[in-house]
């Protein structure tokens, strides 16, 4: 078995820990192979969920689902964290060739070209209260359920949006 | 030299370079590499495949790429993906791209990503005239939502 976690002085007579992956030694292999290296810069999530939609009417009916200046809590922050918006869903029981009816993600939306306004979901951070207030839009394509709502997810990143 | 590893009741911190541990809060998390209540951004699975051409043969078929996950996660993972242009596309040179629909000399070039909890799932935008589409994936362990 190979050592797979280094604390102390990691090379260069830098001081800090590195974790390698399964079966690779911490002390040979190379930064492609590390799980963690104090050294480098990294990303953590400080919160995910998931915001219902609403039926946006118009001329697309129910096939269009939306979200209306929704407002999510944050922990609290001393700066505007990066976020990733994208629409969840479950696929159409009438395509072939995939699941029927399992949970998926659309990452950029329905790609229906022709509708207006266009797909979209974005966001506004509050710093006053450390809310999120997101707006979304999005068309139900062939490759989603139509009996299925729809959600917004979003994620949170330990990163300064800027 | 700044103390940089916390471990103590209801903390586990390991703090930047030139950073104090002990003097970072969660209300600066970019100031730690490592802390309680935050989940890293492990890379499950990498990779490069191919959605091929759609038929649009009218009927709701699929036919695209479906890359398998090495298990069913149970949720639907935070998924990066990009178009990778070979030397010979449109731009002349190998690059990748964030946009998933341009039109090169009027032929439609597209494709869209599902993730699910088992797989990801490509298909492509446009008719027979179209190319098959080659892209790069990266699937996080992180839950979207």
């Amino acid at each position: 078995m190979v050592d797979r976690i280094l604390v102390g002085n990691i090379g260069g007579g830098v001081y800090g820990i590195k974790v390698s992956k399964a079966g690779i030694d911490v002390k040979t292999g190379d930064d492609a192979q590390m799980m963690f290296d104090s050294r480098a810069a990294n990303t953590r999530v400080i919160m995910s969920g998931s915001i219902p939609t609403i039926n946006a009417g118009g001329s697309l009916g129910t096939s269009r689902r939306k979200v209306d200046n929704v407002e999510i809590q944050l922990p609290a922050l001393e700066y505007e964290p990066l976020v990733f918006l994208n629409f969840i869903s479950k696929t159409n029981p009438a395509i072939t060739g995939i699941p029927a009816s399992a949970l998926l993600g659309m990452a950029w939306m329905s790609g229906i070209y022709y509708v207006n306004p266009k797909d979209y979901t974005d966001f506004r951070w509050v710093a006053a209260t450390n809310k999120l207030v997101v707006n979304a839009l999005c068309v139900k394509n062939d490759y989603v359920d139509p009996n299925y709502a729809m959600y917004v997810q979003f994620l949170v990143f330990s990163n300064r949006s800027n | 030299m700044a103390p940089r590893v916390l471990i103590e009741a209801g903390k586990v911190r390991v703090s930047k370079p030139g950073v104090d541990v002990t003097a970072t809060s969660l209300l600066r998390p970019d100031e730690l590499l490592l802390s309680e209540g935050t989940q890293s951004l492990g890379i499950l699975m990498t990779g490069q495949a191919t959605a091929t051409r759609y038929a649009e043969d009218g009927n709701p078929s699929y036919n695209g790429a479906q890359i398998m996950l090495p298990y069913d996660l149970g949720y639907v993972p935070f998924v990066l993906s990009q178009r990778v242009f070979l030397a010979d596309e449109a731009i002349n040179t190998p690059a990748f791209s964030e946009i998933n629909r341009i039109d090169v000399a009027t032929a439609d070039y597209g494709y869209y990503l599902y993730p699910m909890t088992d797989r990801l799932l490509y298909f492509k935008w446009g008719g027979t005239t179209t190319d098959d589409v080659v892209f790069r994936y990266v699937v996080y362990y992180v839950k979207g939502g």
